[in-house]
């Protein structure tokens, strides 16, 4: 059974349709009429509204949902019963709740922007989004120093919602591409520790103002960690994947049977605390589980419109059968199962989802915040990296007469990189990832070089340690 | 008819009674404002939770007056249950306006869970920061509600002690007296059996006290053996406890060792009134557990294998709760992300610590920790490079020696922390006697040079 079948779409991707601009200017209308027709599907959800073509496989319902209206075919077989001219409950278009997932189904047309939202200057009584850009590296670009610094700025500014935006890709869904591995994010258990605090910081320190995800793109452990939100929303081309390599973190102890059952689940009780983040029950916590274990399967029941999550193939459809790779999802199997609330292509999109029909960006700096930190650490990463190939030159130059003269600048260069990793929280995570530079062992070695060349002063350099070996241990730039 | 009468007679004569009691009651409001009303009246109240204004409207079920306080019956997440209102968070308390529905808190925002709605800042609703306002709850012999609070993070044996809690309870069993709340924040990926089995003692001994309250961000290994000590445990949504495997390097420990080992943690989990089953499947893989719960009475059953109808753990697998596991089978007494919420959870009215004593001890080890972490790292520097480095053997074996004292004087005042710095034996005591016996060894070295 194709489950997409089963499941009125909704897809606010920039265009929708004439028919429902005309409906739009029911919003504003007292009431919807008092008799309709209801068609009662077998997993529980009711369409109310009026039946336009009764076909021998199917009936096309013109129904108004969360103040949109649309037609929706839904397919006879998939039909408990359909009640014609039945009363009933008078509703206040006005006071129709916001759109709720996977209730509408909206044709597209061929016009720009979303239908009836607009983003407007800020005044009273306007909704204000404070967008929060959840971009790059997860435990570099992404960690707690910038977005502590941001929360700041989000109290300062005073939005009504939070829309954190993630683009996040470990690899590039290209087969033919090279991954470039440095890139890749961050999933050792401290890094789980700062994301949970990441996490704390949106749950607990402003949990007074709304939160929904925006998706635009999710490829490995970022895709994992936006589960700890209620409200996600998609970007058409968005991917929800690619956080396998977390489990390097208990694969590597699978030797011992015992032993790799403690790191697992130490590790994995920890990733489903992150789901459980979101409040959402019904095994979501699961979906994590699968989603890092290849050899984990994943399927779901439908519980009138709740979907329940198993670990196995329990569930009346299988969403992940491989024992190769892990579960993975795109906008569309996203919103079918539930893990989106819908799919949005921009933030008008968003908006709409959100139930809002107008709103305001704040101009903050949010982004300017984020940029700039990504900016000057990378910058200061590169500086690192200069820093390590002169370290390595000065060091082999530091022989004979001119020992002091590049040894002196061989421990400058340590010292640099030093001050960088001492810089940037970014900066010192990668510089261990990259290159197993900690600081301690740059403390020690600087140190050391400082006897070195105070020995070498002294005239005393035969005992100093082998002046002339250089630098005691190596770092390469090279990797 | 008899029998009708008489039970009208028993339900009028009953009203009777209780009449003057419940009849015109006065509450003093802290805006200076007297509410006077009676139970079964139909209020609006705005109250102060969490430092949000929360708004209610319901009927009145229970109204005291010392202490203050007020029950009402409400909507509360789609349901009719009844709240408690302590005199001092209320901020309004007048009969409804008309236009307001019972069960609408705050205008009736909500509804889809999709589209959350916006709640009013909660300021200092971090983990950090206790409130300690002198307005503070208060029971009835006046003394004030609250809790003592001691964050254990880190490496068990290393920045998570027993000698902070050692020292806070003595604190509180001079200054305080028995009876007191002890709220221990867990976040640490495990670490020393040893210190975890002295941890265990201080708490039980405390628990003859005091209330020990285990609140878990994260309890791995020794972590959930701390946990496990104390009365009662809670979650952050987040949390994690189990996985108590005893791993050296990367292997598990097996043998008759380990199960003297897994008997030991069984007993305690026992004792503390867990099922044996869940200390045994968070050691080792083989031990299964799973359990029953009764749908009417919630009461769980576990068993040691796979029958239960929840399977906690196969033999494929190490035990490890998540907040939601941990309280659907009880390991849990429920789930608190803030401390308000834990005070909810603990029956306290607000989030009050008695004193900061706790937070203070935390941050003075973790200072300490780190000036011992500079000094073992100087002392590996001098053993190593200043060693190799010294102008002659002798002052090479003076550099040596130096080194050595420094670690023995260590040993006295932090043997487990110098023990894992630099382990010599398999115990502190073994690794200090091994350290005194190479001091000895270098000496006469130095004095066997100097008569040279």
């Amino acid at each position: 059974m194709n489950l997409t079948s089963l499941l009125p779409r909704r897809r606010t991707s920039g265009r929708l349709t004439a028919l429902a601009l005309a409906a739009s200017a029911c919003l504003t209308s007292a009431a919807i009429a008092a008799t309709a027709d209801v068609v009662v599907m077998a997993d529980g959800r009711e369409f109310v509204g009026e039946i336009i073509e009764d076909r021998a496989d199917a009936i096309v319902i013109r129904t108004t949902i969360a103040g949109i209206e649309g037609e929706v075919t839904l397919q006879r077989s998939e039909i408990a019963r359909i009640l014609e001219d039945q009363d009933v409950e008078t509703e206040d278009a006005e006071e129709a709740e916001p759109p709720t997932r996977r209730d509408i189904d909206i044709e597209e047309a061929d016009r720009g922007g979303t239908f009836g939202v607009r983003r407007v200057e800020r005044r009273e009584g306007v909704p204000a989004l404070y967008v929060v850009p959840w971009h790059g590296q997860t435990g570099t670009d992404i960690n707690l120093e910038v977005y502590e610094m941001m929360t700041e700025d989000i109290r300062a500014a005073d939005p009504d919602y939070i829309v954190i935006e993630v683009e996040c890709e470990d690899y590039e869904i290209d087969w033919f591409a090279e991954p470039l591995l440095e890139e890749f994010g961050r999933t050792d258990i401290s890094a789980l520790d700062e994301y949970r605090r990441i996490i704390d910081l949106f749950h607990d320190d402003l949990r007074d103002i709304p939160q929904v995800v925006w998706i635009k793109q999710a490829i490995g452990m970022s895709s994992v960690l936006v589960l700890a939100w209620d409200t996600i929303y998609m970007h058409p081309d968005a991917n929800l994947e690619g956080a396998e390599a977390a489990a390097v973190n208990f694969e590597q102890v699978r030797s011992d049977a015992d032993t790799y059952g403690k790191y697992r689940e130490a590790y994995m009780s920890l990733i489903r605390g992150i789901a459980l983040r979101s409040g959402r029950g019904g095994g979501y916590k699961h979906l994590p589980e699968a989603m890092i274990q290849s050899e984990k399967k994943l399927s779901v029941t439908w519980r009138g419109r709740e979907v329940e999550w198993h670990l196995d193939e329990s569930g009346e459809y299988d969403i992940d059968r491989s024992e190769r790779r892990g579960a993975k999802f795109n906008a569309r199997t996203a919103e079918n199962f539930g893990i989106s609330s819908g799919t949005a292509e921009n933030l008008d999109d968003v908006a709409l989802l959100m139930g809002l029909r107008e709103y305001d960006v704040i101009d903050s700096t949010s982004r300017g915040i984020f940029n700039d930190y990504v900016e000057d650490w990378r910058r200061t990463f590169e500086r690192l990296e200069e820093a390590a190939i002169d370290y390595q030159q000065h060091s082999s130059w530091a022989t004979g007469s001119d020992f002091i003269k590049y040894f002196g600048r061989a421990k400058s260069d340590l010292e640099t990189i030093l001050n960088c990793i001492r810089q940037y929280e970014a900066v010192r995570v990668r510089a261990a990832m990259q290159y197993g530079l900690q600081e301690e062992n740059l403390r020690l070695q600087i140190r050391q070089m400082e006897d070195q060349l105070a020995a070498a002063r002294r005239g005393n350099r035969g005992n100093a340690g082998g002046g002339r070996r250089g630098a005691p241990g190596g770092i390469s730039p090279g990797g | 008819m008899k029998t009708l009468l008489s039970t009208m007679f028993l339900a009028l004569a009953t009203a009777l009674i209780a009449a003057p009691a419940v009849a015109d009651v006065e509450l003093r409001l802290p805006s200076g404002a007297t509410w006077r009303g009676d139970v079964g009246d139909t209020v609006r109240i705005v109250f102060a939770e969490r430092g949000v204004d929360i708004e209610h409207v319901g009927e009145v079920v229970f109204v005291s007056t010392s202490p203050a306080y007020i029950t009402i019956r409400t909507d509360i997440a789609g349901k009719m249950r009844e709240k408690t209102i302590f005199g001092a968070d209320i901020k309004v308390l007048e009969a409804p306006k008309r236009d307001t529905e019972v069960g609408d808190p705050a205008g009736g925002a909500g509804g889809d869970r999709h589209v959350p709605t916006r709640k009013r800042r909660a300021p200092g609703s971090g983990l950090g920061g206790g409130d300690l306002a002198d307005d503070v709850p208060r029971d009835d012999l006046g003394r004030p509600l609250g809790v003592f609070y001691l964050p254990l993070e880190g490496g068990v044996g290393q920045e998570f002690r027993h000698d902070e809690i050692e020292t806070l309870v003595e604190y509180i069993d001079e200054n305080y007296g028995p009876g007191q709340t002890i709220v221990l924040f867990i976040n640490s990926n495990g670490g020393l059996v040893m210190e975890a089995l002295d941890i265990a003692d201080i708490i039980w001994d405390a628990r003859e006290r005091h209330r020990i309250v285990a609140w878990i961000d994260k309890a791995i290994s020794a972590g959930a053996f701390t946990a496990m000590s104390c009365n009662e445990i809670y979650f952050r949504s987040s949390g994690n406890a189990g996985s108590v495997t005893t791993v050296r390097g990367t292997q598990s420990l097996q043998g008759p060792e380990v199960e003297k080992h897994v008997e030991h943690f069984a007993e305690l989990a026992e004792k503390s009134g867990y099922s044996p089953y869940i200390a045994r499947a968070m050691k080792l893989n083989r031990y299964m557990v799973s359990y029953d719960k009764d749908p009417e009475t919630g009461e769980v059953t576990f068993y040691p294998d796979l029958r239960g109808e929840h399977v906690l753990s196969t033999d494929e697998q190490n035990l490890a709760f998540d907040s939601e596991t941990a309280e659907h089978c009880g390991f849990s007494k429920g789930t608190a992300d803030t401390p308000e919420e834990l005070a909810k959870l603990l029956g306290l009215p607000k989030w009050h610590e008695i004193s900061d004593k706790g937070r203070e001890l935390a941050a003075q080890w973790e200072q300490t920790f780190e000036r011992l972490n500079e000094q073992f790292t100087d002392i590996r520097y001098e053993m190593q490079f200043g060693v190799n480095n010294a102008p002659t053997q002798l002052a090479a074996l003076g550099i040596q020696l130096r080194q050595i004292e420094r670690i023995i004087r260590l040993h006295d005042r932090h043997p487990r922390l110098t023990w894992l710095s630099f382990t010599q034996g398999n115990s502190p005591e073994e690794s200090k006697r091994n350290w005194e016996l190479a001091a000895e060894e270098v000496r006469k070295q130095i004095s066997d040079l100097r008569r040279r």
